[in-house]
């Protein structure tokens, strides 16, 4: 988010800003470990997640907020599944707080969200359309939500086969959301480290996936779906005779917000002629 | 006078036990552990420097009585205590990578490629409980992580280079290497350069001052010292 994902962040506080609502980025955060650790009988993999649950609640007493956003994918995933297991089990909330004795304990009252469910749920669409400056004009967007976003069901935003809620905002930015098999396959994660063909093969399926249905941008909520993707594009050029464009989310409502600036000169360019229908 | 009245007549010293790797030893309290073992006998000849907790040197692992926990410390700044269970590591065991500071950028990934061991950080924070420069080491690993050597490098200034976070580190992170490289990166390619050092060099070299840094590099110890006592911090 800092370095990669920068234009994430960037698009995704003007948009929150621009439709009222402010984000604070939290004083003290460490990575949130990326995996939530499946072990049953060791807490100390959720040591990460757990300690930034714990740097929300102090901060959420400077902030008057218990809520905590996350954009990009796995984090939401593994701090609200944290959270939950901390909500729900008393002993491994007692056995995490014990050991971080240098911290105060976690009382279990940070609520984590996904920016989109604030987008959703807060705001709500409908208020979105109402501010939409620059409507998509029918273009074809295909959505990939990926894994961690929406499974499993009990920490997930959306129905896990079949989400839609990045399809509705879609839809009220004026843009034609399509229906294809791959939006929520995997994009390959780490592998991208140490077999980037798998990658390939992943963004190739994916990718022409959504070709087929003749979408023209791919927009993702997550760094490393992003970075697969685009490695995957990189490495297909040849075999992929379309072209798309990959956004994160917000540019996408950045750019129909009207807030253009934030967004890269050939982006801007690519989408406005699109929106004309020259594209 | 007898022998009796004299001991008598003298104030009690008061004095705690302590043990030093496992021997037990009475010794007077108020000491720090550095005074102490050398009061006990040791001549330190190795994992002792500045004595006034500047260059890390006298990295200390200790527990006390009937407490579960390891703590850590510099033994010329810790006071003894009673039933202190103590042994000094006079050296750190450390890999230092070799690196030329001219190829190399200030990124996060660039300190990574170097440390990889640095991406295995779990925040357990056991770095930071050590430190006894009470510098946030763990939020500074987590900077680096994220690219923001900047802040990394202001956050470590204060580091003596103890080694007692690597020690404890459960990743392995050799923390005061990095720490220096991202120093190092930060004073090369983000710190502003201070155009009034190059001016002072540049008339260095061209020869201001010439005939006082003569008189010093010829003058002797007497001038040298007669100099330092009269430097201006003195007055």
């Amino acid at each position: 988010m800092k370095t990669y994902g920068e234009r994430y962040e960037k698009t995704a506080l003007a948009v929150a800003k621009a439709l009222g609502f402010e984000m604070v980025e939290l004083k003290r955060w460490n990575c949130c470990g990326v995996v939530f650790g499946l072990a049953e009988d060791s807490v100390f993999h959720h040591i990460a997640p757990a300690r930034n649950l714990i740097r929300a609640q102090e901060f959420s007493r400077e902030v008057k907020t218990k809520n905590l956003v996350t954009l990009c994918s796995m984090c939401y995933h593994v701090l609200k599944r944290v959270n939950n297991l901390l909500k729900e089990d008393p002993e491994a909330l007692e056995k995490l707080n014990k050991f971080m004795d240098d911290e105060e304990d976690y009382l279990g009252e940070i609520n984590v969200l996904h920016y989109l469910t604030v987008l959703r749920d807060d705001i709500g669409f409908q208020k979105i359309a109402e501010k939409v400056k620059k409507q998509l004009n029918g273009v074809k967007v295909a959505c990939y939500y990926g894994c961690m976003l929406v499974k499993p069901r009990d920490t997930g935003i959306d129905d896990p086969e079949d989400p839609t809620i990045m399809d509705d905002l879609v839809e009220v930015l004026g843009g034609e959301p399509i229906d294809y098999p791959f939006k929520t396959e995997c994009c390959g994660a780490y592998h991208v480290v140490n077999n980037a063909e798998v990658i390939k093969e992943r963004a190739i399926k994916i990718i022409q996936g959504a070709l087929n249905r003749e979408a023209k941008i791919i927009v993702t909520t997550c760094p490393l779906c992003h970075y697969n993707l685009e490695k995957g594009l990189e490495m297909a050029r040849k075999e992929l005779k379309e072209k798309v464009i990959l956004l994160y989310f917000t540019e996408l409502l950045a750019f129909s917000l009207g807030l253009e600036n934030l967004i890269e000169k050939e982006i801007v360019e690519e989408l406005t002629k699109l929106v004309r229908g020259d594209g | 006078m007898a022998e009796e009245q004299v001991a008598a007549k003298q104030p009690k010293m008061k004095t705690v036990t302590i043990y030093v790797m496992g021997k037990k030893y009475e010794v007077p309290e108020g000491l720090t552990i550095l005074k102490a073992l050398e009061y006990v006998g040791y001549r330190l000849i190795r994992g002792v420097g500045c004595r006034a907790g500047f260059c890390g040197a006298c990295t200390t692992v200790y527990r006390l009585k009937d407490d579960y926990k390891l703590y850590t410390g510099l033994a010329c700044q810790t006071t003894i205590k009673d039933g202190m269970y103590l042994v000094m590591i006079p050296f750190v065991p450390a890999k230092k990578p070799i690196y030329d500071i001219e190829k190399l950028r200030p990124e996060g990934s660039v300190v990574i490629s170097i440390f990889p061991e640095l991406t295995r950080c779990v925040s357990c924070n056991t770095c930071t409980k050590s430190c006894p420069q009470e510098i946030q080491v763990m939020d500074a690993v987590q900077e680096i992580l994220r690219g923001n050597i900047e802040k990394a490098a202001h956050m470590t200034f204060d580091c003596i280079a103890c080694g007692i976070c690597s020690m404890r580190c459960p990743a392995e992170i050799v923390h005061y290497h990095v720490f220096q490289l991202v120093r190092r990166l930060y004073g090369k390619y983000i710190a502003k350069k201070s155009k009034h050092l190059e001016e002072k060099l540049k008339a260095l070299e061209a020869g201001a001052f010439k005939e006082e840094l003569d008189k010093l590099v010829t003058g002797g110890p007497e001038l040298w010292k007669k100099l330092y006592e009269s430097r201006e911090i003195e007055k």
